[in-house]
């Protein structure tokens, strides 16, 4: 990064923040497929490595994944300037979108074709999401452990509907107490 | 001061709402419809359907939707920088440490655990927003679509394909 100078890596970061927001629909984790190709494939500013830690990090403190991602990222790549600005780029659309529809009561949003729009892009971020499961999951280096780890934290999301933090809790101790790393 | 109180009541459902997102449904209900009778429950249930549709967070949205409702602009920015404040300084915080921790066989322990915890949650993400918006087989016909292409063209930029299928939505839905 010492070849840029910092403003134009803190605006850069901005711009990309601002963007991705616009398109996250059902929720931060929307933007996850899009922040990964960007920032770890085309700009190179984080490696595949620190962008998964990021985001791990990122989805079990409390807050909106959203804010959390652009705050580590933007501290990661610049500093303090860079989270700060990183997370008002990614405010300033929700903040338009909503208060415009709040001005106009949703006037727009019972319109049939945004709907079908939003419902579009939602499909397509399914997709993405999935995507970028699947090349997290290959790059995993499993062992008996990890695999232990996945099957029980599936079994209590999906089967017994166990609150996500809990289980996050109960991997990251069985983690330090009987995990290898990485 | 209506504004410094929506600033300090978001400020307070910002910490507590682990998970992000659909966590804080339950959370916000108890806080602005129960207690604080802010808002009333069909308008809730409302402002909870606007605010999983539009982009952005879903929990910023409704911090937005709820103090735009109360104090207008203003009360909207006090709401959402209050929703935000607080994890972004966590946020902050932990990020200076671990940047320190990179070493540390325990955080590497604990880090590789949870980015598989993570990868079952990602899971959870994709399998609810499907669950929770696909009425019928189209969109999961679009989605394996925008799934394979997604993975086949690792150039292309996400969002060209998030609006592709936005407006194959528009056309075919």
């Amino acid at each position: 990064m010492k070849t840029k100078n910092s403003f134009k890596v803190i605006l850069e970061l901005f711009s990309i923040f601002f963007y991705v927001a616009i398109f996250t629909v059902g929720g931060g984790i929307a933007m996850v497929p899009v922040l990964e190709r960007v920032l770890v494939e085309k700009k190179k500013y984080l490696n595949k490595e620190e962008f998964t830690e990021i985001f791990s990090i990122a989805q079990i403190l409390p807050g909106s994944l959203m804010i959390n991602m652009a705050t580590f990222t933007g501290y990661k790549i610049i500093g303090f300037w860079g989270a700060l600005f990183s997370c008002i780029a990614i405010s300033i659309p929700p903040i338009t979108i909503i208060t415009l529809i709040a001005i106009f009561y949703g006037k727009f949003i019972e319109f049939a074709l945004i709907k079908k729009l939003i419902l579009g892009i939602l499909a397509g971020v399914v997709g993405e999401v999935s995507g970028i499961t699947l090349k997290m999951f290959k790059k995993t280096k499993f062992d008996t452990f990890k695999i232990s780890l996945l099957l029980i934290s599936f079994a209590l999301m999906f089967v017994f509907h166990v609150n996500p933090i809990y289980v996050v809790i109960i991997g990251a101790l069985s983690g330090v107490l009987l995990g290898r790393g990485y | 001061m209506l504004l410094l109180k929506i600033f300090l009541e978001f400020c307070k459902i910002g910490i507590i709402a682990f998970g992000g997102g659909n966590a804080i449904f339950p959370i916000l209900h108890k806080e602005v419809v129960e207690n604080l009778h802010w808002i009333n429950e069909q308008d809730f249930l409302y402002m909870v359907s606007i605010a999983e549709t539009t982009p952005g967070p879903i929990g910023m949205n409704l911090s937005t939707f709820i103090g735009h409702r109360l104090a207008g602009l203003p009360g909207a920015l006090a709401a959402t920088v209050g929703y935000c404040i607080l994890p972004f300084f966590i946020m902050l915080f932990v990020a200076i440490t671990v940047v320190k921790l990179k070493e540390n066989k325990i955080y590497q322990r604990f880090l590789s655990a949870v980015m598989v915890v993570v990868l079952v949650l990602l899971m959870r993400a994709a399998y609810l927003m499907a669950a929770g918006g696909f009425h019928d087989f189209r969109p999961y016909l679009l989605s394996l679509v925008a799934f394979i292409i997604f993975m086949k063209f690792k150039k292309l930029n996400p969002i060209y394909l998030l609006i592709a299928t936005g407006l194959i939505g528009m056309i075919v839905f």
